[in-house]
């Protein structure tokens, strides 16, 4: 039997899949802070995955060590997109530090845009929003379904998004509103990266953010088009990292 | 695949820079004039009238690369320059107010000579030299125009080349000679198509000189045009690239992929960028700035309007017509498997319409693309981390692996 863990070192979170003959056995969601080198050896052991080879991705896909190789997390979700929703043409993902939006084809990658040094239209930008407006991330979508009537926000600078937020607030205006706000600004962001690329239907969701239905129902409005998101949208970089390690191993 | 070692001739390249800074003072301190002139100047015409130029931009090129624009770059700032003016503006305007070099001294002009040919900040970057030295300001206008330039552009251009001449040969206390003007050209034109040939070599598999290398070794054919000692340098050069070529010496260890650069390079980060591609195994084979200036073609038989002609032609001059033109053609020229446009904070004109430029490259070569954005000289602009983030799995996806 060939086994496989894929370990994505990701900005908020640290995710591992095991695969075992190319089917996904088990997966494991941890902080990546404060210790990331910790996280990964965790997220390992925790998935089951000691003395399988590991592919890592991820911004510190570099600092796990032994891994039998490491890979961008662009080539890793293309993968791992066509091993759950296989087919996809399109997939937006939406990390903790930044967003991106790739052309698939065949598991491949054909094109891919990635947000400029800017926290606007990543998770970063909606855990600040979190701390300001004092909601947690999984109580969005109950705070939005109160208040449906968005906002405008003027800002997608995380920094200038605040002082704006702040002062929607202290106007008595209803948080769900400025929530729905903050919502459509990501989503107008991460809709103009995935433009770059010219997105083909079927298009997915991906990442922790996809979690959140409202995110997924403001994309989809901004991008004008149906989202399709797999059944845990979090691991599917893992997953493609898992899937490229045993092909790998297998060569 | 080819082994890898240094190219010899990279070797003279310090003397001979170091040599030109030596000659630079000597010639100020005889009594010849000094001149600022901007990368796109039409400088054969102060070397005519013996006139020493000098280039702002290669400086605050230098003082990027010694890790000092960003110094520099603050006096700018505190003196109310706007962060978002050019990168090369600013460290320069630190440097001569301040007096801050690495090249032992600021080099006062005696004039400036300035083009527009290459953008419109340095028509305002050369009058605040101007102002602050107070010194005469000579100026190209050049039109700026999406399709070639026309034969009225050439004649208002010659008319202008005219009058620098003048001016410039009197500054000198010369009268100007269109003879002795064939020569510079003449040497130059020689100079132009060398470099051109040094650059082609590149076009080998695997290449045995990369933009990388070019970036360097540009120096001469920015600021000695004309002059022996960069036609010799570059003449010594071409022969041992083509031996390189010859014998499958590769500049990149293992190449596994080609790539295309668009705008200046990203100074602060060259190094680290240098490596990167080493790394992953793809060979940077050609790049729209420096060749530029292998796109100069000048003519000694009728050398003004040739100069006319060649100084209105450089393809920041041109829109993004042209620009896609020029980088399909290098695409398909250097069998590049994909090509990088960086977007260059400091420099609007040539980061103008990239979105564009990349979509129509990547239908027209079939070859795919990335952007990144970073600055030519400022660091605070510059991330390696996110350039990288870009590149690894642009290079995964064109065949390579970092």
């Amino acid at each position: 039997m060939s086994r496989a863990v894929g370990l994505d070192i990701g900005s908020s979170a640290t995710k591992a899949v095991l695969v075992e003959d190319g089917r996904p056995v088990r997966a494991v969601v941890l902080a990546s802070m404060p210790d990331m080198h910790d996280a990964a050896v965790r997220a390992v052991a925790e998935v089951g995955g000691d003395g399988a080879p590991v592919l890592t991705t991820g911004y510190g896909r570099l600092l796990y060590e032994p891994r039998c190789g490491d890979v961008s997390e662009i080539t890793a979700l293309a993968a791992g997109i066509e091993a759950v929703l296989p087919g996809t043409a399109t997939v937006i993902d939406i990390g903790g530090q930044d967003s991106k939006a790739v052309r698939v084809r065949a598991g491949r990658v054909a094109d891919f845009a990635m947000n400029d040094r800017c926290a606007a239209g990543t998770g970063r930008f909606l855990e600040a929003m979190s701390r300001v407006l004092n909601v947690p991330l999984p109580e969005f979508d109950s705070v939005l379904a109160s208040s449906p009537a968005a906002v405008p926000l003027s800002s997608t600078c995380t920094v200038f998004a605040e002082t704006e937020v702040v002062g929607l607030l202290s106007r008595k205006t209803p948080v769900g509103s400025v929530l729905a706000g903050l919502f459509a600004s990501v989503a107008g962001r991460v809709a103009g990266l995935a433009r770059q690329v010219g997105p083909a239907a079927p298009i997915a969701a991906t990442g922790g953010t996809m979690r959140c239905r409202s995110m997924v129902a403001a994309l989809s409005a901004a991008l004008g088009a149906p989202l399709v998101v797999p059944p845990d949208p979090q691991v599917v970089t893992a997953l493609g990292a898992a899937i490229l390690c045993e092909r790998r191993s297998r060569a | 695949m080819g082994s890898s070692r240094p190219i010899e001739t990279t070797k003279r390249l310090p003397r001979l820079i170091r040599n030109q800074v030596i000659w630079s003072r000597i010639a100020k301190r005889i009594g010849r004039p000094v001149a600022w002139c901007t990368s796109g100047g039409p400088v054969e015409l102060l070397l005519a009238s013996g006139i020493v130029p000098f280039y702002p931009e290669n400086h605050a090129a230098i003082c990027s690369a010694r890790g000092i624009a960003q110094g520099l770059a603050e006096k700018a700032e505190e003196d109310r320059f706007s962060h978002d003016l050019c990168s090369y503006f600013r460290i320069d305007y630190g440097s001569f107010t301040t007096g801050r070099t690495p090249l032992g001294g600021v080099l006062a002009p005696d004039l400036v000579l300035v083009s527009n040919n290459i953008c419109g900040t340095v028509q305002n970057w050369f009058r605040v030299a101007a102002d602050h030295f107070d010194v005469p300001f000579l100026f190209l206008d050049t039109p700026f125009s999406e399709e070639p330039c026309t034969e009225n552009d050439v004649a208002y251009a010659r008319d202008q080349l005219v009058h620098i001449a003048r001016e410039s040969a009197r500054i000198a206390g010369r009268t100007f000679d269109e003879k002795r003007l064939v020569p510079w050209v003449e040497r130059a034109r020689d100079t132009v198509e060398t470099w051109k040939e040094v650059m082609k070599t590149a076009s080998a598999k695997p290449a045995p000189f990369t933009s990388f290398d070019a970036f360097v070794h540009m120096a001469p054919i920015v600021s000695m045009r004309g002059t022996r000692r960069a036609l010799a340098y570059y003449r010594r050069l071409l022969a041992e690239l083509r031996g390189r070529a010859k014998a499958g010496i590769a500049a990149v260890p293992n190449e596994r992929a080609r790539a295309v650069w668009d705008n200046i390079a990203i100074w602060p980060a060259h190094r680290e960028l240098k490596k990167t591609f080493r790394d992953a195994g793809v060979a940077l084979v050609a790049d729209t700035y420096t060749g530029a200036w292998g796109g100069v073609r000048l003519d000694p038989t009728d050398p003004l309007t040739g100069l006319a002609r060649a100084y209105c032609d450089v393809l920041l001059n041109h829109g993004v017509k042209r620009r896609t033109q020029e980088l399909t053609g290098l695409v398909r020229e250097y069998s590049a498997d994909g090509f990088i446009l960086h977007s260059n904070r400091s420099c609007k004109r040539y980061s103008l319409g990239q979105y564009a430029v990349r979509n129509t490259l990547s239908e027209a070569t079939g070859v795919p693309g990335v952007i990144v954005e970073a600055d030519m000289a400022d660091p605070r602009s510059v991330s390696i981390d996110s350039i990288r983030q870009r590149l690894t799995p642009f290079f995964e996806m064109i065949g390579a692996h970092s």
